[in-house]
């Protein structure tokens, strides 16, 4: 909607519109901070997946190792 | 009839956590006779006289990088900690231990920056990962950097430390009111390795004492650590999912209880850069639990410490308390001033988008700021 269309509504249902907005933005808002809530359970529910791959770090050093050397040649 | 295999795989999983949690309390049992073997092997070597043996640790400096140096080598600050109460306990002046107790916070943080390099193929998992393990490292470098000059020239950390420890040990034998039995039951495991070291040889009897007694320490807690993952993860699991979307205290918190229970920081800590490394949670939000980890490590030096009776029982307590003090102070300072709080995820946000353009700098980094920087500085304030 462009600003030309704007001037042709009335105070009192510009004043809708932008409460109607207002009450989008929020109920996007609330949509998006649970989808983001759920993720990070989600993420927690594969935390013994995560335990396991905390406990390689000699392997994990030299697989970055051996990626680094292959980036600079 | 259908449920009897689940019957049978039931008690045999109870019984294989009943055999978990009685190994967990003999490695406990053995643990607290380890660092009373450390103590008395450390007197019983120094004769008494045990500042004069760690005359190159009066510099402060040198204490701090010892700590820093130990701790990245063993990967355990828990462990090297224990040592140092033994140490204490033997005779270590209070003042030399606090350095050393502050480095092993630094050295410490290596574990998880060398799992952040896992992340390695994925440029942004990457960046973040290795920001979120960083982040540990520019916060416990921050606080040495308040706290070391400070308690160099005031105490502050040793005379509270002191103060809480003669308020719980005293009575007649001086040791740890309540736990004045710990002497007797951990008596026969120092008598035998006592006896195992005079057979071996007399003239190195005590010396034999403390490699026994370090040995088992790295030992009891390496194991109490692995069985211990795999004992909690459920109850971490419900912590975190209970502290998620309620704040920094609740974050603090959280990570200090996951801490005392896995007997880890570096457990807690690691176990926070592949949830940031994934985006779903954010540096701001890994950075609490951090710091929590830094206070729920401090249980196992107070744990060591009930180990202790007789005179040095005080100081023993007073360096676990000391551990426990500079890092909640640290926490309590660095974290609630807000100017300060942002300087250690500013810092690790530069690094690691640098860290992830060039990765050679990741690698330079961990080798530099562990153990050459350390090398280097033990060389120079040996010099002077």
């Amino acid at each position: 909607m462009s600003n030309d269309n704007f001037e042709s509504i009335s105070n009192k249902k510009l004043k809708k519109l932008i409460k109607q907005t207002k009450t989008t933005l929020s109920e996007l808002q609330e949509e998006l901070d649970k989808r983001k809530l759920e993720k990070r359970h989600e993420e927690i529910d594969h935390l013994e997946e995560h335990m396991e791959e905390v406990e390689h770090n000699f392997s994990t050093f030299m697989t970055f190792l051996k990626t680094v050397l292959k980036e600079k040649k | 009839m259908i449920d009897a295999p689940e019957n049978v795989s039931d008690s045999n999983n109870t019984f294989k956590t009943v055999i978990q949690w009685l190994t967990i309390a003999v490695l406990v049992y053995l643990l607290i006779s380890s660092v009373g073997m450390i103590g008395a092997g450390f007197k019983g070597a120094t004769k008494g006289q045990a500042s004069d043996l760690f005359q190159f640790a009066t510099n402060p400096f040198t204490g701090l990088i010892i700590g820093i140096l130990a701790t990245a080598m063993i990967q355990s600050s828990s462990t090297v900690t224990s040592i140092i109460v033994g140490l204490v306990a033997g005779g270590l002046p209070v003042e030399m231990a606090v350095p050393m107790i502050m480095g092993a916070n630094i050295g410490t943080t290596i574990t998880n920056t060398i799992v952040s390099l896992g992340h390695v193929r994925k440029k942004k998992e990457f960046r973040r990962a290795f920001a979120s393990a960083t982040v540990h490292d520019f916060f416990n470098v921050m606080a040495v950097a308040i706290f070391l000059p400070i308690e160099i020239f005031f105490h502050p950390l040793s005379k509270v430390g002191g103060y809480f420890a003669e308020m719980f040990v005293g009575g007649e034998n001086m040791s740890v009111k309540g736990l004045n039995f710990i002497k007797p039951a951990t008596k026969p495991v120092i008598d035998l390795f006592t006896n195992i070291s005079n057979a071996i040889s007399e003239n190195i009897a005590y010396y034999l004492l403390i490699v026994f007694g370090i040995g088992i320490i790295f030992l009891a807690i390496t194991v109490i650590g692995k069985l211990l993952k795999k004992l909690m993860v459920g109850r971490a699991k419900v912590i975190m999912h209970n502290a998620i979307g309620k704040g920094p205290v609740t974050g603090i918190f959280s990570g200090a209880v996951i801490t005392v229970l896995v007997q880890s920081s570096s457990t807690t800590t690691s176990l926070m850069v592949p949830l940031a490394g994934t985006g779903v949670f954010r540096l701001k939000q890994i950075y609490p639990f951090t710091l929590g980890a830094n206070i729920g490590t401090t249980i196992t030096a107070l744990l060591a410490a009930t180990a202790i009776s007789g005179e040095t029982a005080v100081f023993a307590l007073q360096i676990a308390l000391v551990h426990l003090i500079y890092n909640t102070s640290a926490v309590l300072l660095i974290y609630g001033v807000k100017n300060l709080r942002i300087i250690p995820i500013r810092g690790a946000v530069w690094l690691a988008r640098t860290a992830s353009e060039n990765k050679m700098i990741a690698l330079l980094y961990i080798v530099g700021v562990f153990f050459i920087l350390p090398g280097l500085l033990i060389f120079i304030t040996n010099q002077l």
